[in-house]
């Protein structure tokens, strides 16, 4: 209890960073969450009106989402209480890991055959929506259903697209280290380096005697599972904590080819260190909670989002163990000489097929996700921790955020800096995926990847603000 | 009802029998192709409609797109250098199988079985496994005192990775040149050893020329089915990976017309690939009355 | 004297053959017994070496059951299963339409006999990639997205000139006076068929079931983009997950699911591997 009310306040204020940033111009109510409120009202869940799903016939209602098996049985859970509620609404779950999902809701979008309810990402509503139109379906028509005063107006304002609420958003997350602190004492550390310089100087000690053709079991890293994708975040990071610039303006890059080559000189030092893998170095697939040079404890950290801390505290050492004694949270190292910042964004959301056959149904079940306190007990911390009103005041009241998850808020609410909505955007992010493997390969320098990285971005943003 | 069946009668019952042949060919073939053609010069969101933009798809390809030159040059790799190895080993093997020699159908059904599993993602699954850094292959080369390979992770191993793949499949290339070795008489080859040739000279002066048909159908198959590699790029090597030392221009058609949601120039990028293909096979066909020997 | 080092020489030939063949044979099947084998083991027996058995004091029985569970809902059985859905009718689609179309061509005179030989011939070689995403474009207007259907109706169509090609050539080697006497017994146009040349190509119709059948069990791009559901999903999409172990940890699991993957095609190719040898045959040794 102590923790939430130090935390509550700070993350007040980053809420009022980011209505500041990424609503153009967001009515300013915040009004506090939690702790004021009464508690919620009867568990009589009819709160909106006299409808409710019963009267609704029976329905199925398909609900996709990715993720890990955690989550799988705690969104079952929460479906198997609301299928309880009302035995004609079947809820068909369907869900896989995070690779590959966004390309397969295209074709579902592209071909009318997506779920009526989706788990998405922040970014996507965005990228998704040719000319700056929504794709999915406006939860404002059905506001009499989802009661939207569960959020501050700055957090729906990440899911308004082209003046429509394209979905609702849960939490915010961010990237921080997770760090082994028996790697760290073995070099006489007892905290996470706090700066690149720092970070790389034990980089150095660490890496001795690494395999520098490939990873044969033995390799050890001061900061494991840093590939082109999870660079593409720190570049974000470090140019932010440098120039205090987002990447992008209103379609103009902000930052000049100098500024982003130090930076790509950066990314060189680390590498050619052993601070971090080299492309020869890393495990073919994506890099998660899995991931042997993690799960070994070869790794001094991981660069992990907030909501996934957990996963990687269970796989630690051994699968299934809680090592949360031996490991630690820390912001991602900044260069010397710059303050530490945390480049966050909402985690995820959930929006409505606009091709549903049952959208106050599908309304129904998600403001039923968000509010009947026993589907938020039974969701847990396992979509990450959420920011509308009834769920963190059930969450962090009933200590259903635990532990690693509280620190890791602590951090991401310190440091703030907004990842735009157009940063996973296909359309840029695979420009400097490009760039970075040609970089780290080094086939190409750092002053030509900084110049092509600031003109193919601007190129591609051109296309993106002329639509 | 009477009227239609009179009408029908009337037609000769070839053409009733074509019917769903013709039209088969005419729409997802011949006009199928004319879309093709047409939308490459499109933009064209698979939600949307082609909106005609003209040159400006192959202009971007050629000009700007960082990825067009090095999947080409991965695509062109794969098949220069895949198909020859896997022709050569299937010519290999059926010559040593064309002898009386006893247990030659369980090797045969041996060697066949790769090429029926081969395109299976459940292969690709065991590849990945299998040339893993700590993998059996490396096992292998580490137990015989060569040092470990990164085979996936390698800009330049992963294409021998996928490559080996299609050599594991020789099988039915390897069948189907057996067939025809076992149709040429024996009665040539004893004329030739009265004449005092060597065995290697009967292979070059005698055996090749004559399935030399046989080879042009084997290399079109082989040089089809590498020009449309897909599964094991894709699931292997992560999409293309790594640095696009994978990128086969037919998995870049896939990435660009679906994840990357722009059919138009997917579009523009298989009239490339088709044109590879057409013109690789048009030298083969050009040069063929010079090298293949049709005796009937 | 002179015939004595002939006959050793050609002893050595057979073990220099036999040593060869056993050892690429080895090769071949190398990772099929490593995969089967690997499915018994824990991951640190899986790695580190080239054995196939497992130890024989830490052999892994779980890895079969849990596979079998291949994802939360599904057993491997529903995934199964989807494929079937469409590859059945694909293959009798193909075969029946395939040989209609090879007995008009190959058994009648007609006007444009030659001219219909030739496209067929023509589209023989025809890559599927240059038809792929017109044939989407299609089927999305058609609103077959999604659907099993979408991944047989070409089949119904006969587009498969390379199958109506072989049946065309098999049969040349049927005479004609089968189908005369078969006219003049009375036997109209489809019975012709059925009575007299379907017992004949029978050999050559369970090739082409069985190589259409193999090749839609290897199909990952089709059902990638036609099948979006949950309840679509088949056999190879349930599969290809699996590659990334995200949410997997024992390799011997993914082995294990891989082996179960493949089941289906080995059984059937043992089953039938007498037509199988002959259908690659028939189709390469004719030109």
């Amino acid at each position: 209890m102590k923790k939430l009310i130090k935390v509550l306040p700070i993350m007040l204020l980053a809420g009022f960073v980011f209505a500041a940033c990424a609503a153009p111009a967001p009515e300013p109510v915040v009004t506090p969450p939690a702790v004021v409120e009464p508690p919620p009202p009867p568990p009589v869940v009819e709160t909106p009106g006299e409808w409710t799903p019963a009267d609704a016939g029976n329905v199925t209602i398909n609900f996709s989402w990715w993720g890990v098996e955690a989550r799988a049985e705690a969104m079952e859970a929460a479906f198997d209480i609301f299928m309880a509620r009302y035995p004609n609404v079947t809820i068909a779950g369907d869900w896989g890991p995070f690779g590959g999902h966004l390309d397969s809701l295209i074709l579902q979008l592209a071909t009318g055959e997506e779920p009526d309810i989706m788990q998405v990402n922040y970014a996507w509503v965005h990228s998704l929506a040719p000319d700056g139109n929504n794709v999915f379906f406006d939860i404002n028509a059905v506001s009499d259903i989802v009661d939207l005063s569960e959020w501050t107006s700055g957090d729906l304002s990440f899911m308004n697209v082209g003046g429509e609420l394209a979905g609702v958003p849960h939490g915010m997350n961010g990237r921080i280290v997770v760090y082994n602190r028996l790697l760290l004492e073995e070099f006489g550390l007892d905290t996470f380096p706090a700066t690149v310089e720092e970070l790389i100087a034990f980089g150095e000690q660490v890496s001795v005697g690494n395999n520098l053709g490939m990873d044969l079991g033995d390799n050890r890293y001061a900061l494991a599972n840093l590939d082109n994708l999870l660079f593409d975040l720190s570049i974000l990071t470090w140019l932010y904590a440098t120039t205090g610039n987002p990447l992008q303006q209103g379609g103009q890059m902000l930052h000049t080819e100098e500024q982003v080559a130090a930076i790509f000189d950066l990314v060189y030092e680390l590498q050619a260190t052993g601070t971090v893998q080299n492309p020869l170095q890393e495990t073919a697939g994506f890099p998660n909670h899995n991931d042997p040079v993690w799960t070994s404890g070869r790794a001094g950290g991981a660069l992990v989002w907030v909501s996934d801390v957990n996963n990687f505290k269970n796989t630690f050492l051994v699968e299934g163990s809680d090592h949360w004694e031996d490991l630690g949270v820390a912001p991602l190292p900044v260069p010397a000489g710059t303050s530490p910042v945390t480049m966050q964004r909402p985690s995820l959301g959930h929006a409505i097929s606009r091709n549903t056959s049952h959208p106050e149904v599908a309304a129904y079940l998600l403001n039923f996700l968000y509010t009947d306190p026993d589907a938020i007990r039974a969701i847990g911390a396992t979509l990450g921790v959420p920011f509308s009103r009834t769920a963190a005041e059930i969450t962090w009241g009933e200590g259903i955020v635990s532990d690693p998850q509280i620190e890791g808020m602590e951090i991401l609410a310190v440091a703030v800096g907004v990842i735009d909505e157009y940063f996973e955007d296909p359309r840029l992010r695979e420009p400097r995926q490009g760039i970075f493997g040609e970089f780290r390969h080094g086939t190409i320098d750092s002053a030509t990847a900084a110049a092509r990285f600031v003109n193919e971005q601007q190129s591609a943003l051109d296309t993106i603000f002329s639509e | 009802m009477k009227t239609i069946m009179k009408i029908l009668r009337r037609i000769p019952a070839p053409y009733l029998l074509l019917i769903p042949w013709f039209i088969g060919i005419s729409v997802f073939r011949l006009f199928a192709m004319g879309l093709q053609f047409y939308y490459s010069f499109t933009e064209f969101h698979p939600m949307g409609a082609p909106i005609f933009i003209g040159l400006q798809n192959y202009i971007f390809m050629f000009t700007q797109d960082p990825v067009f030159w090095p999947s080409v040059r991965a695509t062109l790799q794969y098949v220069l250098v895949g198909t020859p190895l896997v022709l050569i080993m299937a010519l290999f093997i059926a010559s040593i199988l064309n002898f009386k020699l006893r247990g030659v159908n369980f090797f045969r059904t041996a060697y066949y079985i790769p090429s029926i599993l081969g395109g299976n993602v459940a292969v690709s699954i065991l590849w990945r496994s299998m040339f893993d850094p700590q993998g059996p292959v490396n096992s292998v080369i580490v137990a015989f005192g060569g040092s470990p390979i990164n085979w996936i992770m390698n800009p330049t191993f992963a294409p021998f990775t996928i490559i080996l793949l299609s050599a594991w499949q020789f099988g039915s290339v390897m069948l189907i040149f057996l067939a025809a070795l076992q149709n040429v008489s024996p009665s040539l080859y004893e004329a030739a050893s009265i004449d005092g040739a060597s065995k290697t000279r009967q292979l070059f002066t005698i055996t090749l020329p004559i399935i030399t048909p046989v080879i042009l159908f084997n290399t079109m198959n082989v040089l089809l089915r590498h020009f449309q590699e897909f599964n094991a790029p894709f699931l292997i090597t992560n999409q293309g990976g790594p640095l696009n030392a994978t990128m086969f221009l037919n998995l870049r058609i896939y990435l660009h017309a679906f994840p990357m949601v722009s059919l138009g120039y997917a579009a523009a990028l298989t009239m490339v690939l088709l044109l590879g293909i057409g013109s690789i096979s048009a030298i083969i066909f050009a040069t063929q009355k010079s090298w293949v020997h049709y005796n009937d | 004297m002179t015939k004595q080092p002939k006959i050793k020489r050609s002893q050595i030939n057979a073990v220099i053959r036999y040593s060869i063949l056993i050892f690429i044979g080895f090769i071949l099947l190398y990772p099929i017994l490593w995969m089967v084998g690997g499915a018994f083991k824990e991951n640190a027996d899986i790695f580190g070496n080239f054995n196939i058995l497992p130890p024989l004091d830490n052999i892994v029985l779980d890895h079969f059951p849990n596979a079998w569970q291949l994802s939360a809902n599904n057993t491997i059985l529903f995934y199964y299963l989807n494929t079937l859905r469409f590859l059945i009718p694909r293959v009798i689609f193909t075969i029946i339409s395939c040989t209609v179309t090879a007995y008009a061509i190959g058994r009648f005179n007609f006007r444009f006999k030659k001219l219909f030989f030739t496209i067929v011939i023509a589209t023989l070689l025809m890559p599927e990639v240059a038809f792929r995403i017109p044939v989407f474009v299609i089927m999305r207007d058609l609103n077959l997205l999604n659907t099993f259907t979408s991944l047989w109706i070409q089949d119904a169509f006969a587009v498969n000139s390379f199958f109506v090609f072989m049946i065309i050539q098999f049969m040349r080697t049927i005479p004609r006076e089968l189908d005369e006497a078969a006219a003049i017994d009375g036997c109209n146009v489809l019975q012709t068929l059925w009575y007299i040349l379907v017992p004949v190509l029978k050999p050559i119709l369970i090739s082409v079931g069985l190589l259409t059948f193999m090749w839609g069990m290897n199909d990952f791009l089709g059902p990638l983009i036609y099948l979006t559901g949950a309840d679509n999903r088949p056999l190879s999409l349930a599969l290809s997950v699996l590659i990334d172990p995200t949410e997997l940890v024992q390799i011997g699991r993914v082995l294990a699911a891989a082996t179960l993957g493949l089941l289906p095609t080995i059984a059937i190719f043992f089953a039938c591997s007498r037509y199988f040898v002959q259908s690659i045959t028939s189709s390469g040794g004719k030109e």
